[in-house]
């Protein structure tokens, strides 16, 4: 059984299409990252996924519970990190922690001191006085201080200083490595090729790249990019055989020369230079 | 796993009423104050009152329901004048407040908080219209003990407790009608239209309707497309359940209380399959 199914899932409001028959599968224990434009899809699918929204077909489910009809058994062991964070500002960070252990019996007051202190979070600051970053570090403190099998975390990072991403992610691959699922929207595309196992691409409410991260890099094609002598400046994909394009490369009289493997940021550019 | 939980309901319900203490706590303050002031004013303002009341036009008193000037000598009918205003101001809070229930919450983004937690919609439902009940339950009180208070102090042969109780309850029921309306307008709209605003300006249409009836006799019949008239303090007074002599017609409120459950109940079903804009 997937941890996440989603199936021919079509999301309309009024006459734009957010989701249009899309069908994925997140494996269970791995990273799944989920990417794409603003306004490609994304966080309706996860609206859906979480019934913050009704899908108008189709079907989604996780850890084979019905998305619209098993929502409260989902949030059991699903937690989750919204991509813009809105607290009841007239709270301090306690009492929203406690709030949240009220309506969660299984979520843990010492977790969440443990994770306010891993985080650098004061509990003792009302909401309103935080910055984007420190809100973010609220939620990842509630969507963490619960032990989840499932977690969909939507642009996590978002606000957060590089080495407070660094001590997510840490966190997350221990996480996985205990057998969570995490379902990772993001934009940034650096950090969803070094942790996710594999990753969608989203365009105006379809699927149009699912692949695993092994079979993509070795998919991979080379970029090369060289200046000559007289001045010539030449960038192209390549993608045959490496002994071929050393020959050809020997026959220029070069003054400059990068060969790179292609990223996923180029393979996302692909999909989107159009948009450009 | 238990779909409905007390405790967690109980746990939003607090926090919903913790959270929005001080705008609730000014009304408190404010409709007590009042109360206290006019009430305790009666011996002080009855008589300057009357002269007043008596130089202005009948159309303009019925506006306030205040048909006969002369009762205003009687503390129990000067109450239910007093209490007319209140009745409307009561009504705007309470549909202002039904409509705002779950659209603050969207349109400040912290539903999304609320709907990621381990409760369902009828438990978020159950709690936060438990909150408006609560919350206009607890404004009606703060008008009528002062009004208990002061008529024992300033005219403790003429005060009738039961009728200054009947005029609370109807106009609970009132209020309970406009909250119910209020559900219904926030569980409908989508956070780009105000649902506050469009439910205050459906109560203020209904109440000019309302006072329509009074104006022109053939017309009569527009009374009934106003809750704040159908419901109104002055006719609990004049009625033998008060200290009149006319018989009270409870139809109205029987069919105001079953549209109230009605309008609560299609809200509960809307709100249960509402999306999140």
């Amino acid at each position: 059984m997937a941890a996440i199914e989603i199936k021919n899932l079509t999301k309309i409001y009024g006459k734009i299409k957010a989701n249009d028959d899309i069908s994925l599968s997140v494996n269970k224990g791995e990273i799944y990252g989920f990417i794409g434009k603003n306004g490609a899809g994304k966080s309706t699918t996860i609206r859906i996924l979480l019934n913050f929204n009704y899908a108008t077909s189709g079907s989604a489910t996780i850890l084979g519970c019905d998305c619209a009809r098993e929502s409260k058994k989902i949030k059991e062991f699903t937690a989750y990190v919204p991509g813009e964070v809105y607290f009841y500002p007239e709270m301090k960070v306690k009492d929203l922690l406690n709030y949240s252990i009220a309506l969660n019996p299984n979520e843990n007051r010492g977790k969440a001191r443990e994770l306010c202190e891993y985080f650098e979070l004061s509990e003792n600051r009302y909401i309103k006085e935080l910055s984007l970053g420190n809100r973010k570090k609220v939620s990842l403190v509630q969507a963490l201080m619960k032990d989840s099998s499932v977690m969909i975390f939507d642009e996590p990072t978002n606000g957060l200083d590089p080495l407070i991403q660094e001590k997510l992610f840490a966190l997350l691959l221990e996480k996985k490595k205990n057998g969570a699922t995490i379902f990772l929207s993001s934009h940034n595309l650096f950090e969803v090729e070094k942790y996710c196992d594999r990753v969608c691409i989203i365009k105006d409410g379809k699927i149009v790249l699912e692949s695993d991260m092994e079979t993509m890099n070795k998919a991979r094609s080379l970029i090369v990019s060289f200046v000559t002598a007289k001045g010539a400046a030449e960038k192209f994909d390549y993608e045959g055989d490496i002994n071929s394009l050393t020959k050809k490369l020997a026959e220029k009289d070069l003054v400059s020369l990068e060969i790179k493997h292609s990223s996923l940021e180029e393979k996302f550019m692909s999909y989107y230079g159009e948009d450009k | 796993m238990k779909t409905f939980s007390f405790k967690r309901t109980s746990s939003i319900f607090v926090t919903e009423l913790k959270i929005k203490i001080r705008p609730f706590a000014i009304w408190v303050a404010s409709i007590i104050g009042l109360t206290f002031l006019y009430m305790l004013l009666f011996p002080m303002v009855k008589d300057i009152a009357l002269a007043k009341l008596e130089s202005m036009p009948p159309e303009i008193l019925a506006m306030f329901g205040m048909e006969d000037v002369g009762a205003i000598m009687n503390y129990n009918y000067f109450f239910g004048m007093i209490y007319q205003l209140f009745s409307i101001v009561f009504c705007g809070y309470a549909v202002a407040q039904g409509a705002s229930i779950f659209q603050n919450e969207e349109t400040n983004g912290t539903i999304e908080y609320l709907y990621a937690n381990n409760i369902s919609r009828s438990e978020i439902f159950a709690a936060k219209s438990g909150t408006v009940l609560t919350r206009i339950f607890i404004l009606s009180l703060c008008a009528l003990i002062p009004a208990l208070i002061s008529g024992a102090a300033v005219a403790p042969d003429v005060l009738s407790a039961k009728t200054l109780i009947l005029c609370s309850v109807i106009t609970l029921a009132a209020m309970l009608f406009y909250a119910s309306l209020g559900f219904l307008l926030g569980s409908v709209l989508k956070r780009n239209y105000p649902a506050s605003g469009i439910g205050l300006g459906i109560l203020l249409v209904m109440y000019f309707i309302g006072y329509t009836s009074e104006l022109v006799e053939d017309l009569s019949f527009f009374k009934w497309f106003s809750p704040t008239h159908i419901l109104s303090p002055q006719d609990i007074i004049n009625s033998t359940w008060g200290v009149g002599t006319t018989a009270y017609e409870p139809w109205g409120l029987v069919i105001l209380s079953v549209l109230a459950v009605i309008m609560a109940v299609i809200a509960y079903l809307l709100y249960q399959r509402k999306d999140l804009q």
